[in-house]
């Protein structure tokens, strides 16, 4: 259903896996649940997700409120396409 | 879906076991047996009620009386989970249903309380209403119905959208018998259409969620004896499976939610452990969608989602979308034409591509923000919803504070200008675009044009700067390039030979302005064409202050001129008009003083010319053809052979 031809819209986003990345560096990776018209996500089964080199760990976090402004871009995960990533996880004592 | 044992039953009359399908194979046993006793209960129940209770949730009350008659204690978790899930999914306290969904799970056979199966039917009505009408396309008219439809639906809007969706599904072609069973049992049959529905859907989907789902309705509450008043007689129809596999593949995504993934609780978990541990069978889960059904799913309900669409809406509106929204504007624009010709070539399938229309939502009146009464002293606090308290206009009525020449304040108020100049530049060529020619018009649009000429040549803030320098510092702004160029041609003839004056004036100031944008290339169009209207003496004027030596300087202006190329053309262009106009001149009587200038003016230019290296001439974007034949006349052989050489060299390079 597009609601605003023309236009972008996180309507459409909604319950699917999406990769956020923060003003301040955090990745965080989650289910968005709700939006609202400033672009407040409310992210599900978040985790963070952080990067060193080839390798990356996960955080889980549970359940995030994003404030709009602090979103420099998010993205939709594809889920089958997920696994294949040159990178390689590690647990998160080791990061 | 429905298994071709099953559609025999379907004559039995009673539409129920129809529902019952979904059930796994090892519960059909039981079924057989227990459905007599269900059309046997059911007809018993239809007593005529009262109109005091509102048809609805008695139609309901019923299906699930004569569900629960298959007291299996298999069935219930089965239920359980679904009825909880489905209300934690709605607003529905939860309270409400666990005491139900509990008792469900102790004891089948408990008479359940007419309130909370009421209170459930109504609940698993609203789950399941909103899923409908995504369903199917013409069921979405029915969300347009006036909410308060009918005395006997007490305004519960899904279950009203539940019974004219179903309303529809009985209405529709596919259905197979349409008896007078809608009036009679409009209450129910919706309901009961809707599992049915359902129950197809899922089933084709071959989930294990089909077994969740189905015996949901027929699960719980035992009415008391004084309840429901349906008569189901005639049969209902099974709506066609085809009208239902519409749109298969919402369903899945829509109808995910009663999942064996679904927060459970713990009895009800351990229950559900404890059956597939039994071996249930299981059909292996359709990898339809990525991830496991989303237990998760549609938190934001589509209420929810139309708010933000529209409050976005709302936010684009405006009233002159094409200086608001030019891009879109012209590319939908874009579109539509090429559609268009898409058509006329032939091509059938021609589709409506979706044009961004916003709601045109009345804005709040602006509201007084101060309250006066008559008598009374000074103001009074008045609270409205937008404020609180509001008891000072606090709105600053002063001019705006002496601004320091500071630079940036500087440069931001040119910008500033620049931004409104373009406003009614953008005005004027609109009512170009608009009315070409019409008397009245001309005269407004002359004073609106003389205006912006007289905007462009403002002065800053401090009045001691120079005549042009308003003029100048807007040059100096890409933006205000692009200005200038704009508003050229549509200046009178005096204006434009004025702002052209000026920049000749002012050349190597804005030659060494120039140097970071190189935008003053699109001043060179329309001042070649202002050019051509030059009057002799004007262009004497505007060479002459190329040729003037500034004080303290050794060089003249000419020489970085000639180095820059919008210099050079522009220099190229006023000299090549010169000599037309002097050739058209010679005939007549010539103003001596004026002629001489003119030569000493070219001679100087030519020895300028050859002054310079060759490189270090730019290169100019026209080269008019009787620059040569002009420096032949009033110039020796030897500096001709020089001119020649650079201005071949730049005349190849134009024609390469």
């Amino acid at each position: 259903m597009n609601y605003m031809p023309g236009t972008a819209s996180l309507i459409e986003d909604i319950d699917k896996k999406h990769l956020v990345l923060l003003r301040d560096g955090r990745t965080l990776i989650g289910f968005l649940r709700s939006i609202d018209q400033f672009a407040n996500l409310v992210l599900h089964q978040t985790v963070e997700r952080i990067h060193v080199g080839k390798k990356y760990g996960d955080i889980p976090r549970g359940i995030f409120v994003v404030r709009g402004e602090n979103v420099v871009l998010l993205g939709e995960i594809d889920l089958e396409k997920e696994s294949d990533t040159p990178l390689q996880q590690v647990s998160i004592e080791e990061i | 879906m429905a298994t071709p044992s099953r559609k025999d039953s379907h004559g039995a009359g009673v539409y129920l076991p129809e529902a019952n399908n979904a059930l796994s194979p090892e519960e059909t046993a039981l079924e057989q047996v227990c459905q007599p006793e269900k059309i046997k209960c059911l007809q018993g129940s239809c007593l005529d009620q009262g109109s005091g209770k509102s048809h609805v949730p008695l139609a309901l009350e019923e299906e699930l009386v004569s569900a629960s008659q298959l007291e299996e204690e298999e069935l219930d978790p089965d239920l359980a989970p679904d009825m909880e899930e489905e209300e934690a999914e709605e607003e529905e306290e939860n309270d409400l249903g666990d005491p139900a969904v509990q008792s469900a799970v102790h004891n089948s056979q408990v008479p359940r309380q007419e309130g909370v199966g009421l209170s459930r039917a109504v609940c698993v009505a609203q789950a399941v209403a909103p899923h409908l009408s995504s369903l199917h396309p013409s069921l979405e008219r029915s969300s347009q119905l006036p909410w308060n439809h009918g005395p006997w639906c007490s305004g519960d809007a899904p279950c009203l959208l539940a019974l004219s969706v179903a309303d529809e599904c009985l209405q529709s072609p596919c259905c197979e018998k349409k008896t007078g069973y809608r009036e009679a049992v409009f209450g129910g049959s919706p309901f009961l259409t809707l599992h049915s529905a359902l129950d197809l859907a899922l089933g084709m989907q071959q989930s294990e969620t089909l077994d969740h789902l189905a015996p949901l309705p027929f699960r719980p509450s035992l009415p008391s004896a004084g309840s429901a008043a349906r008569h189901f007689g005639p049969q209902l129809p099974a709506p066609d499976p085809s009208l239902l596999c519409s749109p298969p593949t919402s369903w899945p995504l829509r109808l995910s939610l009663p999942s064996h993934l679904t927060q459970l609780h713990p009895q009800h978990q351990r229950i559900l452990k404890q059956q597939q541990q039994q071996g249930r069978p299981r059909s292996p889960p359709a990898k339809k969608w990525p991830q496991q059904p989303d237990s998760y799913a549609n938190l934001m309900t589509q209420k929810e989602k139309d708010w933000v669409v529209r409050v976005q809406m709302v936010q684009l509106q405006s009233e002159n979308p094409r200086l608001d929204d030019y891009y879109y504007q012209e590319y939908y624009q874009k579109l539509e034409k090429k559609q268009a010709d898409e058509e006329l070539l032939g091509q059938r399938s021609r589709f409506e591509s979706l044009k961004l229309v916003t709601p045109y939502i009345q804005k709040a009146e602006a509201y007084e923000s101060v309250v006066r009464i008559e008598g009374s002293l000074g103001q009074v606090a008045v609270s409205t919803c937008f404020t609180p308290r509001r008891a000072i206009d606090a709105v600053p009525h002063g001019t705006q504070e002496q601004e320091t020449a500071a630079a940036s304040s500087q440069r931001l108020w040119v910008l500033y200008r620049i931004e409104k100049m373009f406003l009614q530049l953008l005005e004027i060529e609109d009512g170009q675009q608009d009315a070409p020619a019409q008397p009245r018009d001309s005269e407004q649009r002359s004073s609106r044009v003389e205006k912006l000429f007289q905007a462009l040549k403002a002065q800053g803030q401090n009045n001691l700067e120079a005549a042009d320098d308003g003029f100048l510092q807007a040059l100096s702004v890409g933006k205000g390039k692009a200005l200038v160029a704009r508003l050229l041609p549509i200046l009178p003839r005096d204006r434009a030979v004025s702002l052209l004056l000026a920049i000749t004036r002012h050349l190597p100031f804005l030659v060494k302005r120039d140097v970071a944008d190189q935008a003053l290339q699109m001043l060179f169009q329309p001042l070649s064409k202002c050019i051509r209207h030059l009057t002799f003496r004007e262009l004497l004027q505007g060479l002459q202050g190329l040729m003037r030596l500034p004080p303290g300087s050794s060089e003249r202006p000419i020489t970085m001129v000639l180095q820059n190329q919008f210099g050079i053309s522009l220099l190229y262009a006023l000299l090549s008009h010169g000599e037309q106009l002097v050739s058209l001149n010679s005939s007549l009587k010539e103003p001596s003083s004026d002629h001489s200038a003119w030569t000493d003016m070219v001679v100087l230019t030519a020895w300028e010319i050859a002054q310079m290296p060759t490189a270090s001439l730019a290169e100019p974007l026209a080269f008019p053809s009787n620059l040569l034949p002009l420096f032949c006349h009033h110039v020796d052989k030897q500096l001709v052979q020089k001119l020649e050489a650079r201005m071949e060299y730049v005349t190849v390079e134009i024609r390469s």
